[in-house]
């Protein structure tokens, strides 16, 4: 049974910034996973109680919230390679094929 | 490479803007500090930096209007603003973020570990952004 891989994305507002980080961070997880992901996209300023929930410190983040092992990717989400590091992206992808 | 890349940090507390110097003392990163916005802007016209950090309460012309000014003048430059992760702050950038200005958070107090973390990840993403 595929399992689905749950991220978080903590963005600023909806600059054009923010959403060049969602698109390269979509495209990274569909790059590995196909399409067993789950990204939720939240916005900081008009979400501050989830932002405490997850203890998040500055923006852009990226949490892998499960299953494990969690990981957060903070400030730089630019390249696909770091992120998929950070991630443990390439390993969830071994196991899914 | 990423030599002498300049960061400006403006912050009335004199306690951040040591935070700052101390993170970054150990990098090749020029840091910057003063205490009011009109300062930064100052500086910023002196000598454009490449990242900038910006709290958000100050005397003068405070942090929201010095975002507006640093973003008409130097609109490629990133700022991250240094504020308590809080609904009543929030509520002031949802109206620069409605009129188009662009920046990023960072919590206060911001530990050096996560200061160093977010100018690397910025200033590496500027850089590859400029790369042809």
């Amino acid at each position: 049974m595929s399992t689905i891989t749950r991220f978080a994305l903590f963005v600023t507002g909806n600059s054009s910034r923010a959403e060049r980080t969602t698109d390269v961070v979509r495209n990274t997880l569909k790059q590995y996973l196909n399409g067993s992901f789950n990204l939720e996209v939240i916005d900081v300023l008009s979400n501050a109680a989830s932002a405490e929930r997850h203890e998040i410190f500055a923006t852009p983040t990226l949490i892998r919230l499960g299953p494990p092992p969690n990981a957060r990717v903070i400030g730089d989400l630019s390249s696909s390679g770091s992120l998929a590091a950070a991630l443990h992206l390439r390993e969830l992808a071994a196991e899914k094929s | 490479m990423e030599s002498q890349k300049r960061i400006l940090a403006i912050d009335d507390e004199e306690g951040v803007r040591n935070a700052f110097i101390l993170a970054l003392e150990d990098t090749d990163y020029t840091v910057e500090t003063v205490s009011t916005g009109e300062e930064g802007l100052e500086k910023a016209a002196a000598n454009t930096p490449d990242l900038v950090f910006l709290d958000l309460h100050m005397p003068g012309i405070g942090g929201i209007e010095t975002l507006y000014r640093l973003q008409k003048d130097w609109p490629q430059v990133p700022v991250y603003i240094v504020t308590a992760f809080h609904e009543r702050y929030f509520k002031e950038l949802e109206q620069a973020v409605a009129d188009g200005l662009s920046f990023e958070l960072i919590r206060k107090p911001a530990e050096a570990e996560l200061i160093c973390a977010v100018v690397r990840g910025t200033l590496e993403t500027v850089a590859r952004d400029d790369t042809p």
